[in-house]
């Protein structure tokens, strides 16, 4: 790999993804989401689980997991420096189940929300999870777009395990996102 | 006072509400950007319809996939429904696929927070 021509800390979405991308790769996408995008990527992510015959509960936490993430990262990038739009998806399968991994730029001043919410929903148990879930619908009003947390106590219901984020810097005023989930069998 | 109906898209429930009959339909797939924008027309005709609804309200929930702000819309639903509660009987059906426990537990969730009886039904 040629590294000498850039600074060894800059980072590099195509890198990441490239690292990312090893074996049993049912799925990928790397780009920037458009309306009609993000509804091309859904679709093929089910044709994809589809003809690999995944169990259909399965496959429909794994495309529900995708609308919540994908339609967040659409929101928060549409208006945003075509710079910092490109985002990537990436579904594997493995021994037990399906991870998923999301990875798109975030402004630094929007990371310790994301953290925060991430680390409360990683504390809770699937009753607790169910719990916040029903305490966050009934006090919310249908204000702005969606968000409200909602979407990340969704994914986090339907997900097993601990939900992963990383956050590498980019530069002085971004960070670059990599969300990681995983769904059992 | 018109029916409101709406045919489904690929991130669009069928919408059928017939205030003749009081039956009422949503199903397909629930997972617009904007859900409060989709669902909007939708509310403020209910808004009209709980003020003088008949004498039945059976409301067919019938979802393939709903995101997180249809939820909240679905919710909202509910409540205007509860307005109606007095002057007419009502129900929600909410169907569920055999082996969607997640679909069946969202019905849960959704009989624990709301006054309408909410019976839940598996399909095939």
């Amino acid at each position: 790999m040629v590294q000498s021509n850039h600074m060894v800390s800059a980072f590099n979405i195509k890198e990441k993804y490239h690292q990312l991308l090893n074996t049993n790769i049912e799925y990928q996408f790397l780009g920037s989401l458009s309306q009609s995008k993000l509804d091309k990527v859904l679709d093929e992510v089910e044709h994809q689980l589809n003809i690999r015959n995944t169990q259909k509960i399965v496959l429909k936490r794994i495309v529900n997991i995708l609308i919540e993430s994908l339609q967040n990262i659409y929101r928060y990038t549409k208006n945003r420096d075509s710079e910092f739009t490109e985002m990537f998806v990436i579904i594997k399968s493995g021994n037990d189940g399906h991870t998923i991994i999301t990875g798109n730029y975030l402004r630094d001043e929007d990371v310790e929300g994301i953290k925060s919410r991430i680390e409360m929903v990683n504390a809770l148990g699937i009753e607790e999870l169910r719990d916040l879930y029903r305490g966050v619908l009934d006090i919310g009003e249908a204000s702005h777009e969606g968000g409200a947390g909602l979407g990340i106590i969704d994914m986090a219901k339907k997900s097993s395990g601990k939900i992963l984020a990383e956050f590498d810097e980019v530069d002085n005023n971004h960070a670059f996102f990599t969300l990681q989930l995983v769904v059992n069998n | 006072m018109e029916n409101y109906t709406l045919t489904p898209t690929p991130k669009t429930p069928r919408l059928y509400f017939n205030q003749v009959s009081g039956d009422f339909e949503i199903s397909g797939r629930s997972i617009p950007e904007n859900s409060i924008e989709f669902y909007r027309p939708l509310m403020e005709w209910l808004d009209k319809y709980v003020e003088s609804p008949g004498d039945q309200t059976r409301l067919t929930v019938n979802l393939e996939y709903f995101n997180t702000s249809s939820s909240k819309c679905l919710i909202e639903i509910f409540r205007k429904l509860e307005k109606a509660a007095e002057k007419s009987d009502i129900k929600v059906m909410w169907h569920y696929e055999e082996e969607d426990e997640d679909m069946m537990e969202s019905g849960e969730d959704f009989k624990k927070m709301i006054k309408v009886p909410i019976e839940l039904i598996e399909t095939k």
